[in-house]
């Protein structure tokens, strides 16, 4: 058969292509692997491009594959090399300049992008920035060496790290957000006061409700113009707005995500997604996760999946961690919905487990300078562990006895 | 963190037997590295105290017979080697050797 030749192809050399390359291998596959990035560089990790990475710059340890690990791996990599379409029926991948390759299986993991702010007056300024590769940091560390005030747009994950990580570097902060509470539609009132709290208390603005209208500069940003005519002085501008999922078409409606079912696989068959772009049942319900935790297990999965077809579901329970100043932040579970939210410690002192409760079961958890807690929650999680609410919200009362049923 | 206290031989005593029970873990330093010791069914085991992904601190994570599970990313490591047994890294942890003595452990 003539499909045996053709190699397995991955799109995206990012955490979930790497994830999934490497579980090929590791699962004894000694067939081509070619892999595509648009970008010009190896696979790396990103969530150190918010942290650690903007505060102490280069560091090998960003490299997941550095040196000859594409060449141990066996793994031919093709980088500067968009995939604009799939062509299903040719079972093939095409490049934007037409250069095409056929495949025998295929894997999407082409992540998401930035939604960005390029309409508004002033967005081509210098000094506007954006961060979701290893060039954008190191472009915003550099232009960060000059800065004294930075304004961040959107006071989600990213921009909160980069806001703590620029006020650890001595930079004065303004947030400029368009939600009433930040983080409050996934986090509930309290924690979301809770994290706004780390940066207010060390002086750094959050502005909310308020929206940018404009930049305006002579020949790099100076100022940031805001719907209720608010004029924020800035030397640099970090635009954190979320990101939409990107990829390839499928002749299909993709902006959603690729669905995908509980192998990673899409409608088509052979050819999966994972990360950041897969729409994938979780509990009945398709979600869209946007942490690396899920891009490295979804990948592992999809390799299992590819090798042995429908022979393992993905089940994993979501996770993210952030890093805020001296704060960490552990979130497992997803939900948008829970009628009780308990608190376990002290969330003023800033430690603290905090449960998001439906029906009695733990649907997720917040996990605030407390690591301990984090593998224990996320097994409440998965076994839809019914607690008893009274008891949990009690810290001399060991989680085991908080316990109703599994 | 538990008191470190030197004596001969290249072996550091670190810790009283009694402080460690049997499926538990302590954490201490041994020549300013990150040390942890486990008693996994009656036998001592000592590995590197930080995870060998990205630095976080095992002594945050769970013990499971064997199985040592990092708190931050998941890795799991078994104790008896260092051996990565899944997660997000192939680095396999530093070993120590461990002995008890005079009810005290002892780590090389
Ligand atoms: C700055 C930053 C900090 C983060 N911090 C955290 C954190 O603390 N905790 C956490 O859990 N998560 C964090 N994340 C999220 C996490 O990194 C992502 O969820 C993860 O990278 C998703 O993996 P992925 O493989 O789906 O996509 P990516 O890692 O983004 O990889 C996708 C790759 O596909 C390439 N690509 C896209 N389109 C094409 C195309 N058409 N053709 C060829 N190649 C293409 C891209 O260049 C990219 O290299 C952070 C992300 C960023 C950007
Ligand atoms: S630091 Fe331990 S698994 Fe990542």
């Amino acid at each position: 058969m003539q499909t045996c030749s053709r190699p397995i192809v991955i799109i995206g050399a990012g955490i979930a292509g790497a994830s999934a390359a490497e579980s090929l291998r590791n699962e004894g596959f000694d067939g081509q692997i070619l892999m595509f990035d648009k970008g010009k560089d190896m696979p790396y990790d990103r969530p150190p491009l918010s942290k650690e990475y903007l505060l102490e710059g280069v560091n090998s340890s960003i490299m997941l594959w550095d040196g000859d690990r594409h060449a141990d791996l066996n793994v031919d990599v093709e980088l500067n090399t968009a995939i604009e379409r799939v062509d299903l029926a040719q079972r093939a991948v095409i490049a934007s300049d037409g250069r095409r390759w056929p495949f025998s299986q295929l894997l999407i993991s082409s992540g998401s992008q930035l939604r960005r702010l390029d309409d508004l007056p002033g967005a081509d300024l210098p000094g506007i920035h954006y961060l979701k590769s290893l060039e954008d940091a190191t472009n915003l560390r550099r232009s960060l060496d000059k800065a004294h005030q930075v304004v961040i747009v959107g006071a989600g994950f990213i921009g909160s790290e980069v806001a703590a990580a620029c006020y650890q570097m001595g930079k004065s902060v303004v947030m400029v957000e368009m939600a009433r509470l930040p983080f409050q539609n996934i986090l509930g009132d309290m924690a979301a006061r809770f994290i706004c709290s780390l940066h207010e208390s060390r002086g750094v603005k959050i502005i909310t409700e308020e929206r940018v209208i404009a930049f305006s500069g002579t020949t790099r940003v100076e100022k940031v113009i805001t719907a209720s005519s608010g004029v924020i002085p800035s030397d640099v501008v970090v635009v954190g707005t979320g990101v939409v999922p990107t990829g390839p078409s499928i002749g299909k409606e993709m902006s959603l995500g690729y669905v995908v079912d509980e192998y990673g696989e899409t409608e088509a068959k052979g050819v999966f997604a994972a990360g950041d772009n897969a729409m994938w049942p979780y509990r009945g319900q398709l979600i869209r996760v946007e942490h690396w935790d899920h891009a490295i297990n979804q990948g592992r999965i999809v390799a299992k999946n590819m090798l042995n077809p429908q022979h393992v579901p993905y089940e994993a329970i979501p996770y993210f961690w952030s890093d805020q100043y001296d704060t960490r932040l552990q979130y497992v579970g997803h939900t948008r919905a829970w009628d009780r939210v308990v608190i376990r410690g002290d969330l003023a002192a800033g430690s603290a487990a905090v449960f998001y409760i439906l029906n009695r079961q733990v649907v997720a958890g917040l996990l605030i300078n407390q690591p301990k807690q984090v593998l224990p929650v996320r097994r409440f999680i998965s076994r839809r562990t019914l607690v008893d609410e009274v008891k949990l919200g009690d810290e001399d009362i060991p989680l085991n006895e908080t316990i109703l049923a599994h | 963190m538990v008191d470190n206290q030197k004596i001969g031989e290249e072996f550091v005593a670190v810790a009283d037997s009694q402080s460690l029970s049997e499926g538990g873990f302590i954490s201490c330093l041994v020549r300013k590295e990150p040390v942890l010791i486990t008693r996994v069914k009656e036998k001592l085991y000592a590995v590197s105290g930080v995870c060998s992904h990205a630095y976080s601190e095992l002594s945050d994570g769970e013990l499971e017979g064997e199985r040592l599970y990092c708190s931050l990313h998941f890795a799991c490591f078994d104790v008896r080697t260092g051996q990565v047994l899944e997660g997000p890294t192939d680095k396999p942890l530093k070993t120590f050797e461990v002995v008890e003595s005079e009810g005290r452990i002892w780590i090389r």
